[in-house]
């Protein structure tokens, strides 16, 4: 028997009645290259399916068939967040020229000194930053904490010795020590 | 949300006293599903058919998509305040565990989730009908004739298909029943025209040459498919897609299709002299937000009582009736701004019982004058 399957223009196909859906849409495929899986097939208002026979699904000589395609949606559309707190200020790496020169000193008699404590992970040679609460070595992570909040080298008026227990070599240098 | 609803409750003060507006909550992308029972709840002829079936129903009744369907609906009806937000669970859970193709968590095709839908309700309706008919008869394994229930009743209509032979000139005719009309549609061309067009003459030639019965062979031949008989809720689908066979692949056709918040169906038969001049008003637009034919999201457009709402999910909004035609598509061809598309239309018969209050003051004067043509 012959059926119409329609998709965006009429095509006249011939089919045996006991041929299924699937025959149908792979005859599509054939006639214009979408695959068959993208279709849809409608007869008499109802979608059929791929195993369905045809004569079963009520089709016979000279039916109509629509041949339809899917557009997907479902999406839950994500809601706006609201922030309250304004952004964060990310930090700026801050450029001092020849930073290495305030590392150490070179005092009367010709001796060097360090001025930064040396990470006792990474060894001697690896200085740690001096911020105002704390010390943290930039290779490998290691901070120490100034107990009580009190930095040693950070202000030197403030810089009672005894606070700085996680800084062995630095209590002596500690009240010379000029952080900027 | 809360700030949100209670100021739609305000500007919803003048809507009807018992008219609910409910989100309904999406599981992971069900909003396919959300949006086509969005604009079912606000079909009102279905609406009220199945809260009536609902309320008919035995309380130990077997659950079934119909009846999850009636439940919700009933939930949502009943509720006592005018917002809110409802989750369809149940429904969802039932219409996985029935159709395999809606059980992942996938996207869906909303036309094809309410062609299902329909159909399945119909189908339920039909084998309830049958049981209740032929009790103790052993004939259910025999379809028997098709049964008209209430859902074809609402959305079915009839098609009629002629084809000409062009050599002895014997036309045929086929008639054909529809739950919804898939639309070919054009660039920058109204609804109208794309109507025109489904109905248009086409030739058979070439590879496509029909068997003509009486010559015995293939014969080029003419087809049009007519409208013989339109349901008091049309259903309207345009085939927002198209399979380009240069580049192997589907592709998302954003064209601008203006549709009219009223409609006159001339693709008719001579069959019904009124039918050219009932007129249709739009209630309903199931809206595909998205680039492509893969993915995206639906929300729906309503009408109801005078003032149209935006669906989206457990959000609902007010619109204005220009924001209805931002839906309408775009005229450049990749759409660049716009990506809400109106994909599924639903016109509903002005004057058909409940359906009379929904033309606005504008649709008076015409609604009318419809009135006047279908009583004469």
């Amino acid at each position: 028997m012959q059926i119409f399957v329609r998709t965006d223009r009429t095509h006249l196909i011939e089919v045996s009645p006991a041929q299924t859906v699937a025959d149908v849409k792979a005859t599509v495929a054939a006639l214009q290259g979408l695959e068959a899986d993208e279709q849809r097939i409608l007869f008499n208002g109802v979608q059929l399916e791929d195993g369905q026979v045809l004569v079963e699904a009520g089709v016979t000589d000279d039916s109509t068939l629509m041949c339809l395609l899917r557009l997907l949606g479902g999406a839950k559309k994500r809601k706006k967040k609201t922030y309250t707190k304004p952004k964060k200020q990310k930090h700026k790496h801050k450029k001092i020229k020849l930073r290495v020169l305030k590392f150490y000193k070179v005092d009367d008699s010709g001796k060097v000194q360090r001025l930064r404590k040396q990470c006792p992970n990474c060894g001697p040679g690896t200085f740690m930053a001096t911020h105002f609460d704390r010390v943290y070595c930039g290779k490998c992570g290691n901070t120490f904490v100034y107990e009580g909040g009190a930095p040693t080298g950070a202000k030197p008026k403030q810089a009672a010795p005894a606070a700085a227990a996680a800084a062995p070599e630095a209590p002596a240098k500690g009240g010379k020590k000029g952080k900027k | 949300m809360g700030a949100n609803s209670s100021k739609l409750e305000k500007a919803l003060a003048e809507a009807p006293e018992d008219e609910r507006y409910y989100g309904l909550e999406n599981f992971g992308n069900t909003c396919y599903c959300n949006s086509v029972l969005q604009a079912l709840y606000f079909c009102k002829p279905f609406r009220e058919r199945l809260l009536r079936y609902g309320a008919s129903l035995p309380s130990n009744v077997e659950e079934n998509l119909l009846n999850c369907l009636a439940d919700l609906f009933n939930q949502i009806n009943a509720s006592k305040k005018k917002v809110g937000v409802i989750s369809p669970k149940k429904f969802v859970q039932r219409l996985k565990r029935d159709n395999e193709l809606f059980r992942g968590h996938m996207h869906q095709d909303a036309h094809e989730f309410l062609n299902y839908l329909l159909n399945c309700s119909a189908e339920l309706l039909e084998a309830e009908a049958r049981a209740a008919a032929g009790q103790g008869q052993a004939q259910a394994a025999k379809p028997g004739p098709p049964i008209t229930t209430w859902v074809h009743e609402i959305f079915q209509g009839k098609l009629v298909n002629e084809t000409r032979c062009l050599h002895c000139e014997t036309v045929t005719c086929r008639e054909e029943v529809f739950m919804d009309l898939s639309l070919e549609i054009d660039q920058n061309t109204s609804l109208t025209s794309c109507l025109r067009n489904f109905s248009s003459m086409e030739m058979l030639d070439r590879d496509d040459k029909f068997f003509c019965d009486q010559c015995c062979c293939l014969q080029e031949a003419k087809k049009r498919m007519l409208l013989r008989s339109a349901p008091p809720c049309l259903i309207l689908h345009l085939k927002r897609f198209k399979y380009v066979e240069a580049q192997g692949r589907l592709r998302k056709l954003m064209y601008r299709v203006v549709f009219p918040l009223e409609l006159k169906l001339a693709n008719t038969t001579e069959d019904d002299p009124a039918a050219p001049d009932t007129l249709y008003a739009l209630t309903a637009v199931v809206v595909h937000v998205g680039s492509g034919p893969h993915h995206g999201h639906y929300v729906s457009l309503i009408k109801s009582g005078g003032q149209w709402l935006f669906f989206d999910d457990e959000n609902v909004e007010l619109i204005t009736e220009s924001q209805v035609q931002s839906t309408f598509g775009s005229t450049s061809d990749y759409g660049q701004n716009n990506m809400d598309h109106g994909y599924i239309l639903f016109y509903e018969r002005a004057g058909a019982g409940a359906g009379a209050g929904l033309g606005g003051a504008g649709a008076g004067g015409a609604g009318a004058a419809a009135g006047g043509a279908g009583s004469g």
